[in-house]
């Protein structure tokens, strides 16, 4: 019987913001009522905290959707009881045993100033109630590992101690909006992750090579992304032919500087349709040293064909770690799965992990790439990859 | 002239409006080549794939699982084909019922010419598999085994559940059900075949929409080569639109199971009340059969002349008899249950979608009395 439970929502990095804080706040609620729109549920959106009303629905599954949103520092599960001092001090011992803490304290908040007593003999009659329904209980009043709040409103007691950790962040959207580069691989999905995570809207960009690259790949994409649903509802993505562009540049470039041309093309291509789509910058899953592509020389000589510019969440992560984060989130398995991705379709040898810049531009002076990156841009497909869509 | 009254719903049933809109929607927006690799086929790929997720969420299968194909009929001739021709090396023991729909007995008897040791399990009135039968068939030779859910022409619910414990307990076979009178209809849990087929316009589907589920570990061989469509096993030009009609198709008629259970109970309940008062019926149908499907025999009339004699009131049904004196239609189901030959000869099957109102089975009832009583009785015994 859930109707006598009420979540809490605490917020993180807000907290700390000034004027903005009611916008980033309606945000936050906006994007909790999207992730929860299939539930029966009732909000309250206050300047200290968010409360979500449960009626009957299933705080299990609740739990877990808000565990993902961005944002939401930790949040709470209280419970609704009677201004009644039996059916408080009951509820207090019921959530002090669920949780059996090695300390504990009580907190309590009289927003009824109505109510007979004060908070103090409040905290005194339900913390004597605990200490004497369980022996091994001990009050700690600096720091306590349970601090149980009573909220005493004029519609009733509201019990809750036990923090739940929220992803953190900001609310999805409050930063704007970035085009990711998205491969399949292990870190460019994390990388998407800790974008949306810290607030950035994304969208996907991914470059394809059919038919050296099956669509297998796109799939695996299509995977990826629906994972990553979880953490923003609607992800658009857009789908570049590369083959044309990435078979000529072979042919110029050789092996060596094949990677290093095509990822100065990806840039120039990205940065068009990031353009027109109003993203703000470019980001993409690197890892400083990861491969030759990666290097500081290399990104140096990479970044400068981007007009906008470009962040790398991962860039100081170790792969240990990166793989890691992949489990958490859940897109590691649907990486690994084996589908070339168009950087490995030709042999690449001996990669320049240091290329010189007069190198690159003689090799793109050699070839009419502006022509060819404007074909790739014009007919690039675009998808949105939704959770919870409409079905057939 | 009555209003129609159609109780031929085992047959086929009146495609929804919902299927026909997605239908024509997504022919549409998405024409081009879901296999083709520029935009437009990505983004008619991507229908596809939505299709086939929705389904999978409805049947309690993997998305990758479902071969989408044309009948079930077709999904049969998979199966069976499929695993026989790819599995023989490892045994050459089939197995099935003596129930089947023709696009399973068939095929059956194909591999049987072929050289497969094909064996036919019996049941009885009840609608109970010989399971001794099956234990005793069940050696390390058996390779594959399929039984339907329910039967077609009397409703019977075979115990398929319990058929695939045993065959799984014993053998390496791979089990498979043909679940074209059973979805939508029955509860149909999924841990327990490898296979099952299909067809869309049972349930409100266009004609022409089909599939297979294959579970992952099952090996099996395609039966058309070609472009290698659906992961290699049904090579043709996919139809995104025909697809996403199923889709539709099997969602309408989840969401709707229970009320029209209720419906089938109700209509079923009320015919069989009726019809046992009239002397010359026997019920065939047991009990426990699907609410859905409602069978009897005729013991004095001919059940051809009597369906024809509805049919000119509008009303439409089910038999196997025959009309021509050259060609005796009967039923092998029925037969083969234990009833007599006259029984097999003049049986009538009722069917229904769960749609039906109980007015339609008291004008049923109606005319069924006022065509026994206006028709010669047949001279043949009692």
């Amino acid at each position: 019987m859930n109707s006598n439970k009420m979540i809490i929502v605490f917020y993180g990095e807000l907290s700390t913001k000034g004027k903005n804080i009611m916008d980033f706040i309606r945000l936050l609620g906006k994007n909790i009522k999207e992730s929860l729109k299939d539930f029966n549920l009732t909000y309250d959106i206050k300047k200290d905290h968010i409360y979500i009303h449960l009626q009957n629905e299933n705080v299990t599954e609740i739990t877990q959707r808000l565990k993902k949103v961005p944002g939401i520092l930790s949040f709470s599960i209280a419970t609704k009881v009677d201004k009644d001092m039996d059916e408080i001090k009951k509820e207090a011992d019921r959530q002090y045993k669920e949780i059996s803490p090695s300390t504990f304290k009580i907190d309590c908040k009289r927003v009824d100033k109505e109510f007979p007593l004060h908070s103090d003999d409040i905290n005194r009659q339900v913390g004597g109630h605990i200490l004497k329904n369980n022996p091994d209980s001990k009050v700690d009043v600096h720091h306590p590992e349970l601090l149980l709040h009573i909220t005493i409103r004029e519609e009733g007691c509201y019990i809750y101690g036990y923090k739940i950790k929220g992803l953190g962040g900001y609310p999805l959207g409050v930063q704007g909006k970035c085009l990711s580069l998205l491969s399949g691989g292990i870190d460019s999905p994390v990388s998407l992750y800790l974008l949306m995570k810290r607030g950035i809207k994304v969208e996907a960009i991914h470059f394809m090579a059919p038919p050296y690259t099956s669509n297998m790949v796109i799939d695996k994409i299509k995977d990826l992304l629906s994972v990553l649903n979880d953490y923003q509802s609607s992800i658009r993505l857009y789908l570049v032919n590369f083959t044309e562009l990435e078979k000529k540049i072979y042919k110029v470039a050789g092996p060596s500087y094949l990677v290093t041309i095509m990822r100065r093309m990806m840039m120039r291509i990205s940065s068009i349709i990031a353009k027109r789509n109003n993203d703000l910058i470019l980001a993409t899953g690197e890892s400083i040293g990861q491969v030759a592509s990666q290097t500081l020389s290399s990104i140096s000589v990479i970044d400068p064909t981007s007009s906008l510019a470009v962040i790398r969440p991962l860039a100081t992560y170790d792969k240990t770690d990166i793989i890691s984060l992949a489990q958490q989130i859940g897109t590691y398995e649907i990486s690994i799965r084996p589908y070339e991705d168009c950087c490995t379709i030709f042999p690449i040898k001996d990669p320049v992990t240091h290329p010189d810049i007069k190198t690159v531009l003689k090799i793109e002076e050699s070839f009419p790439y502006e022509e060819m990156i404007k074909q790739c841009v014009d007919s690039v497909a675009v998808l949105d990859i939704k959770r919870d869509e409409e079905e057939l | 002239m009555n209003k129609e009254i159609y109780f031929d719903c085992a047959s086929t049933v009146k495609t929804e409006k919902e299927v026909l809109d997605t239908f024509l929607n997504i022919s549409n927006q998405y024409y081009a080549n879901s296999s083709s690799t520029h935009r437009l086929g990505i983004e008619a790929d991507e229908i596809l794939s939505k299709a086939r997720e929705q389904i999978a969420r409805y049947l309690c299968v993997k998305k990758d699982e479902i071969i989408f194909l044309s009948s079930a009929t077709e999904a049969n001739n998979l199966a069976i084909q499929g695993v026989c021709n790819r599995n023989s090396k490892r045994g050459k023991r089939i197995i099935t019922t003596a129930a089947e729909h023709p696009s399973v007995m068939e095929v059956f008897k194909q591999k049987e010419k072929e050289g497969f040791d094909v064996h036919y399990l019996n049941y009885d009135k009840y609608g109970n598999i010989d399971l001794n039968q099956l234990n005793a068939l069940l050696t390390k030779d058996v390779i594959f085994v399929s039984m339907m859910k329910v039967n077609n022409e009397t409703g019977y619910i075979f115990d398929t559940d319990k058929a695939y414990k045993m065959v799984k307990e014993k053998t390496d076979a791979f089990f498979h059900i043909d679940a074209t009178q059973a979805i939508g209809k029955e509860k149909i849990d999924s841990s327990y075949y490898d296979l099952l087929s299909m067809s869309g316009h049972k349930i409100g589907g266009i004609k022409g929409s089909g599939l297979l589920v294959k579970k992952k570990d099952v090996l099996l061989s395609p039966i058309l080569f070609g472009g290698g469509q659906e992961d290699g096993y049904r090579s043709s030009t996919v139809s995104t639109p025909l697809c996403a009609s199923l889709a539709t198709a099997i969602r309408l008629a989840y969401s709707t199971f229970d009320k029209r259970r209720e419906k089938a109970l109700k209509i079923n309940s009320y015919l069989r009340e009726n019809l046992k008062k009239i002397d010359e019926v026997e019920i065939i149908s047991p009990i426990d059969a699907t609410p859905y499907i409602l069978s009897f025999a005729l013991k004095k009339h001919k059940a051809s002349i009597i369906s024809e004699d509805l049919s000119n009131h509008n009303i439409f049904i089910s038999t196997k008899s025959a009309c021509s004196s050259k060609e005796k239609g009967y039923s092998y189901v029925i037969k083969n249950a234990g009833y007599s030959q006259l029984l097999a000869e003049n049986s009538i099957r009722l069917s229904f979608s769960g749609k039906e109102e109980i007015e339609e089975g008291e004008i049923f009832i109606q005319e069924l009395k006022s065509s026994l009583s206006r028709i010669l009785e047949d001279r043949h015994e009692q």
